[in-house]
Parts: structure tokens; C-alpha cells; sequence
């Protein structure tokens, strides 16, 4: 049966098969086109090292999607070694002084989107928006951010992949959150 | 007058015990993950009183609702071209060959 499986998902064909599938999945994490072509086909070639391996317990998809996302997670690491916290904290919309501490900053406080007004879900441009906004967000915020939003993985995975602690990781979800929502403020409501 | 100091009063009181920058950080959180009672707790308290915080959740909700729909893209324009699958083939193959 595995060996029938095999036959079918020879490595002949994977490009064929699965390269547009990875090719988005990258791309939808790394927001760099030749960036995420690199990382496909590193893909492919990491996979045929490791193909005497392949069990056939998951699907050849879902295993080459495991090797991707690995290489990923590898991509980010190398690019935020030094994920100095401190420096996280230097476009806060908050107020730093110690009046008001933690307060909004009086020009940076949410705008209402005004949405019962127009359905924004499902909109195009709207997600054109996002996207631009995501790939805007620095790296060692970035990965951790998409990992834990669009991936599957748990808190305890994403720390020991990323090797920060849950409290780091929540403070870079919340940092990369804050920049998202103002960038999408900025670029699609005071168009 | 006296409704409109009791408003001041209870802002103020509100956002000593959270400020809008840890309040956002559990709206943040909330949306992947349960809070506890006390987190909830102070949350909504601070979410009572603060305008600007409320907005700041149903944005980051509606953020949440739409994030996932990034996550393949398939649109043309996004996909690898029959040049570039070819690239990649040729050095696949190579290497199939060599093994």
C-alpha cells in the first residue's frame, strides 16, 4: 500500500504536484516572492534527501508542508538572532512618560472603522491592505506573529521553535497586532 | 456637572488598575487563548470606561476574523511561473539522477 503511494508521489513529480501549493504557503509567511521560491525548492531537495525516511504516515503534501515550515522557522531565527525586547518597544503608541503612563498617544488612538456601516469582511482590497501590512512588520516580529496566528501549532511549540519564552511570545504577538491594526488605519481608512 | 466629575473619577480609578497598554495586551491574547478570571476581570473594567480601548478590540477581532484568509494565496500574479517550475525541476532531477 505505502509502497503504491509511493510510486504515485515519485519525486518526478512533485514540482508539478505540490510547488504552487508550497510557493503560497511561503509566501503567505515570508512576503518575499524570491525569498519563498528559494525555500521551496530547498524544499524539494531536503525532502529527497530524507525521502528513504518518509514513513507514508501523513500525506506527501502535509510532509513536504512540515519540511517547508521548518525551513521557515529557520529563515526567521537567523534574521532576529538578537530579539532584543527593549527595542520591540521603541514605536509603542503608548504614553512613556510617567504621567499617564501606558495611556494612548492623543494622535495615536484608535479611529472608529466605522464597520456597521460596509462589510469589510471578505473584501479584496481590504486584504491587500493586510498583507501590505503584514509584510511591513519587522522580522523577529513577523515569524512568531504568523506562526501562532496561521499556524497549527501550540504556545509551548512556537516558544521551543523560536527558543523565547510564552511571555516573550505574547508581548511579540501583541506588538506586531498593534503595528497591524495602526498600518491598516493608515492605509485603508484615511485612504 | 457632579455626573460628569463621577465620570472623571471612575476613568481615572478604571486606569490606575489597567492602563490601555495592558489592556490591549489582553484583548491581543484573548484572541487566541481563554484569560483567566482576574485578567477578564480587569479587563472588562478597563473596557467599560475606555472608549478608545473598545474600539481598539472589535478592530483587533475583525483582524482575527479575516488573518486566516492570507494564509494560501492563489491568485495568479502569486504563483511560480512554468520558467521558474522548470529551474526547479532541472535541479531536482540532478539530483535524483546522482543519487
Amino acid at each position: 500500500m505505502i509502497e503504491a503511494v509511493k510510486h504515485i508521489e515519485k519525486p518526478e513529480n512533485w514540482v508539478d504536484n505540490y510547488s504552487d501549493y508550497l510557493f503560497s504557503f511561503a509566501i503567505s509567511r515570508v512576503s518575499d516572492r524570491e525569498m519563498s521560491k528559494d525555500l521551496v525548492q530547498e524544499t524539494f531537495l531536503s525532502a529527497l534527501k530524507a525521502y528513504d525516511k518518509f514513513k507514508g504516515n501523513s500525506s506527501v503534501k502535509t510532509w513536504l508542508v512540515s519540511i517547508l515550515n521548518r525551513k521557515i522557522i529557520d529563515y526567521y531565527r537567523k534574521n532576529s538572532k538578537k530579539i532584543e525586547y527593549n527595542t520591540l518597544d521603541s514605536d509603542s503608541p503608548f504614553v512613556k512618560d510617567k504621567f499617564l503612563h501606558g495611556a494612548w498617544e492623543k494622535e495615536r488612538q484608535p479611529l472608529d472603522w466605522g464597520m456597521g456601516d460596509e462589510d469589510l469582511s471578505g473584501n479584496d482590497d481590504f486584504i491587500k491592505v493586510l498583507r501590505y501590512c503584514i509584510s511591513l512588520l519587522p522580522e523577529n516580529l513577523r515569524g512568531v506573529f504568523l506562526e501562532k496566528s496561521l499556524g497549527e501549532e501550540s504556545t509551548q511549540e512556537i516558544c521551543k521553535e523560536f527558543d523565547i519564552s510564552a511571555s516573550n511570545l505574547w508581548v511579540i504577538v501583541h506588538r506586531a497586532r498593534l503595528r497591524l491594526r495602526e498600518c491598516i488605519e493608515n492605509g485603508w481608512f484615511n485612504k | 456637572m457632579e455626573k460628569n466629575l463621577k465620570n472623571k473619577m471612575m476613568n481615572i480609578a478604571s486606569k490606575m488598575m489597567l492602563s490601555c497598554e495592558r489592556a490591549t495586551f489582553y484583548v491581543d491574547k484573548s484572541q487566541y487563548e481563554p484569560l483567566s478570571c482576574i485578567e477578564k476581570f480587569s479587563l472588562n473594567m478597563h473596557l467599560a470606561t475606555c472608549k478608545f480601548c473598545r474600539l481598539y478590540k472589535v478592530e483587533s477581532n475583525f483582524i482575527t476574523t479575516q488573518i486566516k484568509s492570507i494564509n494560501f494565496i492563489t491568485t495568479t500574479t502569486k504563483n511560480l511561473t512554468q520558467e521558474e517550475k522548470k529551474i526547479i525541476k532541472q535541479t531536482l532531477d540532478k539530483q535524483i539522477n546522482t543519487k
